[in-house]
């Protein structure tokens, strides 16, 4: 099997549920005022790359890419407020995403 | 300082489509009312003003908002200084604000509450964090008691750095009933606990904002929705980004479109008609 064929539900969970973690480390070092905040996001948006297993989740992930480099440049510029705005939806979309996966 | 600039990024961008969802979902005809604001200065350097409140509200269109002071660095001991500056923007916004006064249960706070209470403030906010007492301090007791007396609605802290939450407070709960009780961030890291201790005492509301959708999820798929009200916690939230946490929590978890206009509004309304 090519790295990256496999794409049944375990799998495609476990990358979201990877990712998930990144997030929740980032926002905790958001609202924490973390000095590692930057990189944390940085983390993210790695987590975020190469697509999901069997390209399944992609439309997904394609909108958190956009929320999370939104976020992380609006928090460079100092707009926490907007920053977190974009990290929580992001967030909550992925949440969304794996409540309704597990129940097909 | 907040600029029109700020208010006009919560909702373009990524987040445009985001907001095309939320303002879907918002049943016609629902007037939304944010359960929890802030106005003043907070000693994280957080700030908001009346003005820029307003702005943010009109731009979501949202009606009416809870107010109440941050954990000011310039607040006295009885909390007076930012009372007022709450009371300053109620004054001159009378229909988009209600006004809550906030007090540190540790400090002598009879005469501030009797002011408050005589002024026309609406409600009581209290930070277990911020201000560090337990909900089960006598001191707050006492203070619920009071509040209780003369039906004086309290929001209660119930979200980040909470370490306990349903059994220092269902005692109080039990002795007064009619409390009216909200508790601010729908007490997120014992939200089922919550659920099942508080579902037969009807005077508490769970309030919403800055909680996880997975939470708010439990929340919606756990308790009656005439039990939740929307909130933002503005300056900590926004409105676009709250909005779409409880819509998308709510219809994830089967609520009826036909509970929406309570969740975000009419139920924390029938308190402050």
């Amino acid at each position: 099997m090519k790295a990256g064929e496999r794409a049944d539900a375990a799998l495609r969970t476990a990358h979201l549920l990877r990712i998930d973690s990144y997030m929740d480390i980032a926002i905790l070092a958001m609202w924490t005022a973390s000095p590692r905040t930057d990189p944390m996001l940085g983390m993210v948006e790695a987590s975020l790359r190469g697509g999901s297993p069997g390209g399944k989740d992609d439309e997904l992930i394609e909108k958190l890419r956009a929320l999370v480099r939104e976020g992380r440049e609006y928090l460079a510029s100092g707009d926490f407020s907007v920053a977190m705005g974009r990290m929580r939806v992001a967030h909550d979309l992925l949440s969304l995403h794996i409540i309704r996966s597990s129940d097909r | 300082m907040e600029t029109a600039h700020d208010i006009e990024a919560l909702t373009s961008g990524a987040m445009a489509s985001i907001w095309s969802w939320v303002e879907t979902k918002i049943p016609a005809g629902v007037e939304v009312f944010d359960a929890h604001a802030h106005i003043g200065v907070d000693i994280d350097g957080r700030t908001m003003t009346a003005d820029g409140m307003r702005d943010r509200m009109e731009a979501a269109g949202v009606k009416k908002s809870i107010v109440f002071p941050l954990n000011d660095p310039n607040a006295r001991d009885d909390y007076s200084g930012p009372n007022d500056v709450v009371w300053s923007a109620y004054e001159e916004h009378p229909s988009s604000f209600v006004p809550f006064f906030r007090l540190n249960p540790h400090l002598g706070y009879d005469k501030e509450f009797g002011r408050c209470v005589e002024r026309g403030f609406m409600g009581l906010k209290l930070h277990p964090v911020s201000q560090k007492f337990e909900l089960d301090d006598p001191k707050v007791v006492r203070l619920f008691g009071m509040a209780a007396e003369i039906d004086l609605p309290v929001l209660i802290h119930a979200g980040f750095a909470m370490q306990r939450i349903v059994e220092p407070l269902l005692p109080t709960v039990e002795a007064h009933p009619g409390l009216r009780l909200i508790l601010g961030h729908s007490a997120m890291v014992e939200v089922l606990s919550a659920a099942r201790a508080f579902e037969g005492h009807p005077n508490v509301l769970f309030e919403t904002s800055v909680v996880q959708l997975k939470d708010l999820y439990e929340l919606c798929s756990s308790i009656d929705p005439s039990r939740i009200c929307y909130g933002s916690d503005i300056p900590y939230g926004d409105l676009p980004s709250t909005l779409h946490a409880i819509l998308a929590a709510a219809e994830a978890a089967g609520v009826p479109d036909g509970a929406l206009p309570g969740i975000l509004s009419e139920n924390i309304r029938r308190w402050f008609p």
